[in-house]
């Protein structure tokens, strides 16, 4: 057996998460929306959309807490922040816009706190008080990556709303119009969609080349999909290392579908981040990169607001 | 008036003495700029900490690499830029020593605040040194230059971008021209030595060239654009001429040609100056010079001889009988007096020739600045007049014995005549210049390429230091250090026009800058007056 390397470092989960092919889909899946010839589609020669704009978001859980409810089970809960923001790209400026920063005391099992607001350093920190229905301990958690979609969601709908061409981060399940134009950007695969045989045709595109547009039909996010490769993976790495899948929503139409997967595979890969400079590269796009980077540096040191909470609470055992 | 340029940044350490400030994307700061910055202290007190822009820095934020930039300008990267002052502080009010805190608003100093930032609301007197980068007045403390606290200017540069003389006279002319000399002002007097070209010889001559900016900036000095008003100027008496007319080239009329008597020469005692080579310290020779000069002092016939070379060859014939010396110190004192023969003799005339020796003599207290040429001399028979002219102001200012009124003493090349090493007699005269002259009134304006090859005694008793353009490997010496690591490498590049002034009440060095002279600094600047037709009168 010949072994391929993945380049993603081991701090993160691999970009390839499949666990085997032909496995029993949920979705109907259709290959011949586009073409009925399964080839890669060569990029065409075209400009750049004059605005591109890049969603993404970013989450940190500040401090996990315990409550008891009345009738004594433990009730989980964190203090968690978010923030979103948008990159948007005008000719050759890249600017960050609208970053948002959100921060929840989530309480699991249905129980709600009151919202936390206190000072440190010169700045009234405010902690908006959220119930997650779920008990598990792993309820806050997901809760807080739930409203950071959202937030990424609204944030989308908005700038989409000005016109331009939008790439959000990850799948398209929370965004609740059906027939937006943005358009996610998954790295990570965990599901194929399409046949083992067809699924061959990834490790054989070009930079720029993409699969034909295909329908991913579930009843529920019925999608546009295809892949395209950001870049060429080193001679060692693995053939799909640098696709990433790009989804639309089906309200779109197929024509208009098509159109957004050319114009992504002109202008994608002159986005795609290299290896010296983001270690998920080429997936992590450039700009998604610089604004993960910039939404941190938003939510404010984790340290200091860590030492807020700890002093809140301890002044609520006085109290 | 004083506006926000900015904020006290918090990434890096701000210290009483020191701060760095993010630059608010849409002011402009430069270097130079004065700044201001108010810190509330919890007990209410307020403390004022002003200060001068000495670093400024713009990068990219966001971003580890380098090449970045091709990103952030293709579009692909968005990076945040950022413009970041350093600031050195210049005074503290009150003199409270705490941090400004990140955060705090930084102003521009303006008016009254930034006559606070550089002391001069604490200048009781004070006198123009130049205008700042911004157009502002720039002040120096009289106290530190007429005795009181403090005296004396050195002035480096290299030469040719004509800075060091003409900054000197443009102190000069400030001087005498702003009123900060008040009623003392008719018997201050300036003796200027025109050690390069003949460009001193116009100072009473208004310049025909003179721009109307310049014209502006004396306005905004406070100075009437002119020429001085009451100047004498002394050229040497032309050599192998019987008839005693000065050695000048461009300008004839109202320049005395000077020498000195034979008699004279004897009865003062200034053969001494004729060895005034730094290599000459020897104290057999210092000996065999004293004996010579006190035998001649009361010697009636060397005092008649002719002419000089009459004299040397009659010291040459005695001086076996008046001193005793080895042979050898004998001879090393003759060799270098008939070096001196030909090239000073002219000088030093015969009696007889000499029909009114006062009018000969170089009398500094004439007019209120004395421009002595000696551009054209020899090295040693430039310190011979330097020496003799120096020695006989200080004895005139000994004997009467008052700092007051003040003589300035301007002299390029210094290190010819007070060099770091060796003996002369008139680098002790300088010395005693720079040590004593505060007392006595004597301030020296010396001027010179590098200040490492002058005296260190002399430099070192300068409140003013001023440097214009630099050798950036000089600007990189000892004698350097009151300049900031910034202003260093500036001194390297700065322009004809622009100094840098140290003076002890402000702890960072200002660029100022000066205006070009209104007085002709060259013939074809004189401008051409009515009275100037020689053939006027005789038309009808």
């Amino acid at each position: 057996m010949r072994l391929r390397l993945d380049p993603w470092p081991g701090d993160y989960d691999g970009a390839l998460q499949i666990e085997e092919f032909d496995q029993t889909q949920t979705a109907e899946i259709d290959t011949e929306v586009e073409t009925s010839v399964w080839a890669g589609v060569p990029p065409q020669d075209r400009g750049r959309p004059c605005r591109i704009v890049f969603i993404d978001g970013v989450r940190r859980i500040d401090a996990r807490v315990l409550g008891e409810s009345s009738s004594g089970q433990p009730v989980y809960g964190m203090f968690g922040s978010l923030a979103a923001g948008a990159v948007e790209v005008e000719a050759n400026r890249a600017l960050v816009k609208q970053v948002a920063v959100r921060r929840y005391l989530i309480l699991g099992s249905n129980e709600s706190g009151d919202a936390e607001a206190f000072q440190i350093g010169n700045v009234v920190v405010t902690f908006e008080s959220y119930s997650a229905v779920d008990g598990a301990p792993t309820a806050p958690m997901l809760a807080l990556q739930n409203l950071m979609r959202s937030e990424e969601a609204n944030l989308a709908e908005q700038m989409e709303g000005s016109g331009a061409c939008v790439f959000a981060d990850g799948p398209l399940n929370y965004f609740s119009g059906l027939k937006q134009q943005t358009i996610g950007v998954i790295k990570r695969l965990y599901q194929p969609y399409i046949s083992g045989p067809q699924f061959g045709l990834l490790s054989q595109l070009q930079p720029g080349e993409r699969t034909p547009v295909f329908a991913i039909r579930d009843g529920k996010y019925d999608r546009y999909a295809w892949y395209i490769r950001l870049a060429r993976p080193r001679p060692m790495g693995y053939g799909v290392a640098g696709v990433v899948r790009l989804e639309v929503r089906s309200g779109t139409g197929v024509e208009n579908a098509v159109e957004l997967a050319n114009t992504s595979a002109a202008c994608l890969p002159e986005f795609a981040s290299d290896s010296t400079r983001d270690p998920r590269s080429p997936q992590n796009l450039a700009p998604i990169g610089a604004l993960e980077q910039e939404l941190r540096r938003r939510l404010g040191d984790a340290i200091t607001i860590r030492r807020g909470i700890e002093k809140r609470l301890f002044e609520g055992l006085e109290a | 008036m004083s506006h926000e340029i900015g904020k006290v940044l918090g990434t890096q350490d701000a210290q009483p003495l020191d701060f760095w400030v993010a630059v608010d994307e849409k002011q402009i700061v430069q270097l130079d700029d004065v700044v201001l910055v108010t810190r509330e202290l919890p007990d209410g007190r307020q403390v004022s900490l002003y200060g001068i822009v000495d670093i400024l820095k713009a990068r990219h934020e966001g971003t580890r690499f380098d090449s970045d930039v091709f990103l952030a300008e293709q579009g692909v990267l968005p990076l945040g830029r950022s413009t970041t002052a350093h600031v050195t502080v210049t005074r503290v009010e009150p003199e409270i020593f705490v941090p400004p805190m990140p955060g705090q608003a930084v102003y521009h100093a303006a008016g009254v605040d930034r006559d606070q930032a550089l002391f001069f609301d604490a200048m009781e007197r004070k006198f123009p040194l130049g205008l700042s980068r911004d157009g502002e007045l720039v002040y120096g403390n009289l106290e530190f230059l007429d005795g009181s606290r403090g005296a004396h200017v050195n002035i480096s540069g290299i030469s040719g971008v004509a800075t060091k003389t003409s900054y000197a006279t443009f102190l000069l002319y400030g001087l005498f021209n702003s009123g900060v000399l008040e009623n003392e002002i008719t018997n201050t007097h300036a003796i200027i030595f025109n050690v390069k070209g003949e460009d001193l010889l116009f100072l009473d001559k208004p310049n025909s060239r003179r721009k109307r900016e310049a014209e502006q900036a004396y306005s905004k000095l406070g100075l009437k654009p002119g020429a001085f008003s009451s100047v004498a100027i002394f050229a040497p008496v032309k050599r192998s001429e019987e008839v005693l007319l000065p050695d000048t080239g461009s300008r004839q009329d109202g320049v005395t040609a000077y020498c000195w008597t034979i008699e004279e020469f004897c009865r003062e005692r200034y053969l001494r100056f004729l060895f005034a080579e730094a290599d000459d310290e020897s104290s057999q020779l210092a000996a065999v010079i004293t004996g010579v000069e006190a035998k001649l002092a009361r010697d009636d016939v060397a005092a008649k001889c002719q002419n000089f070379d009459e004299l040397v060859d009659y010291i040459s014939q005695n001086i076996t009988g008046w001193v005793a010396a080895a042979a050898g110190t004998v001879a090393a004192f003759e060799r270098r007096l008939r070096a001196a023969q030909f090239h000073v003799g002219h000088l030093i005339r015969g009696t007889v020739q000499v029909d009114k020796p006062e009018a000969r003599r170089i009398g500094w207290k004439q007019k209120q600045v004395t421009v002595i040429d000696i551009h054209n001399l020899h090295d040693r028979a430039k310190r011979f007049v330097v020496g003799v002219v120096l020695r006989r102001m200080f004895e005139d200012k000994e004997a009467a014995g008052t700092a007051r009124p003040l003589v300035f003493v301007v002299l390029d090349e210094l290190n010819k005549y007070a060099p770091r090493e060796g003996w002369s007699p008139i680098k002790e005269v300088l010395l005693d210049i720079s040590e004593r002259g505060r007392s006595l009134g004597v301030v020296l304006i010396g001027a010179q390429q590098t200040a490492s090859e002058v005296e260190r005694r002399v430099v070192a008793n300068c409140a003013f230091r001023i440097v214009g353009r630099l050798d950036l490997a000089e600007a990189h010496r000892d004698e350097y250090r009151f300049l900031t690591m910034a202003s260093r490498a500036r001194a390297g590049i700065l322009k004809p026009g622009s100094v840098i002034v140290h003076q002890p009440e402000i702890p960072t060095p200002l660029l100022v800058q000066f205006p070009f002279p209104t007085w002709a600094t060259r013939v074809s600047e004189v401008a051409k007056g009515p009275s100037s037709d020689p053939f006027k009168g005789f038309g009808n």
